[in-house]
């Protein structure tokens, strides 16, 4: 992946293979967005829409369902970031140049972690495979696990690019790294 | 002439009155292993208008203390907060606090 740094956006140009697994993701997280919180699968609901805050916060059942179409409003605005990220890497061919303006940063990261989540939950990853940092140590995992835990790295690496252009704090001229 | 209002009825609703502008609900943000800890210091900062150093702060107090109590407000901004926070994935509870 080769990254382009501005002033107010992010350009990353992809491989196939980032690109597929970008695209994958995307387009997971636009299907899932979509999905209202009471017929999302058991995990991604615990993950997104938990209640548990609810519970504590001594709210009735009204405004636990109130709360929760709420935040699933905050997801679903989180679409029209997520189509034009798609808009531009569906059906190219690599490289792909795939960027991001500031005012969609927020969004698409927030969306991006959202997915990350979702894999730890599916794949049962928690903090022991998070913090494996020999070869030896992630072969053993099984295979799914590995994939998962690559794509939450990949995602995160994107995740920390568009942190760095939200919180401006990088050097102002363009600049591109490998 | 003027309403009258069941003594009852009255001190409920004061009660209630009182309970909602009172500042005694915590926002605790609880520790998980996915969320990245620059991620989380740029959600405190967005939602709760930290600093970046007391962000930082209460991030390292979530890393290593398992949770952090982020603000103590009312129980409708309480609840504003636990959404946007949980809105931007991190794991959020509300508790009312000592009286």
């Amino acid at each position: 992946m080769i990254i382009h740094r501005k002033t107010d956006s992010v350009a990353f140009s992809l491989s196939l293979l980032e690109k597929v697994v970008l695209e994958r993701a995307l387009s997971t997280i636009a299907r899932n967005y979509q999905v209202h919180p009471a017929e999302i699968d058991e995990r991604a609901a615990a993950v997104w829409y938990s209640s548990a805050g609810c519970r504590t916060a001594q709210m009735s059942a009204e405004e636990t369902a109130d709360w929760i179409k709420q935040l699933h409003s905050l997801r679903l605005g989180r679409m029209a970031a997520l189509g034009h990220a798609l808009d531009q890497i569906k059906e190219k061919t690599p490289p792909v140049l795939f960027e991001v303006p500031r005012e969609e940063a927020d969004a698409l990261m927030t969306a991006l972690n959202d997915h990350r989540l979702l894999l730890a939950a599916h794949h049962n990853i928690g903090e022991q495979e998070m913090n494996m940092r020999t070869l030896a140590a992630f072969s053993k995992l099984p295979p799914p696990q590995q994939t998962a835990l690559f794509e939450m790295e990949f995602l995160a690496y994107l995740i920390d690019e568009l942190l760095q252009l939200l919180s401006g704090e990088r050097d102002k001229t363009d600049s591109s790294q490998d | 002439m003027g309403i009258e209002t069941l003594p009852d009825t009255q001190e409920a609703t004061k009660e209630k009155v009182e309970n909602a502008f009172e500042k005694n609900w915590n926002v605790i943000v609880w520790n998980d292993p996915i969320n990245m800890m620059n991620y989380v210091v740029f959600v405190f900062m967005k939602v709760l208008a930290f600093p970046k150093e007391k962000a930082t702060k209460h991030m390292l107090e979530v890393h290593h203390n398992g949770k952090s109590c982020v603000a103590t407000e009312t129980r409708e901004k309480a609840e504003h907060y636990h959404q946007q926070l949980q809105g931007y994935g991190l794991t959020v509870t509300v508790e009312p606090g000592q009286e």
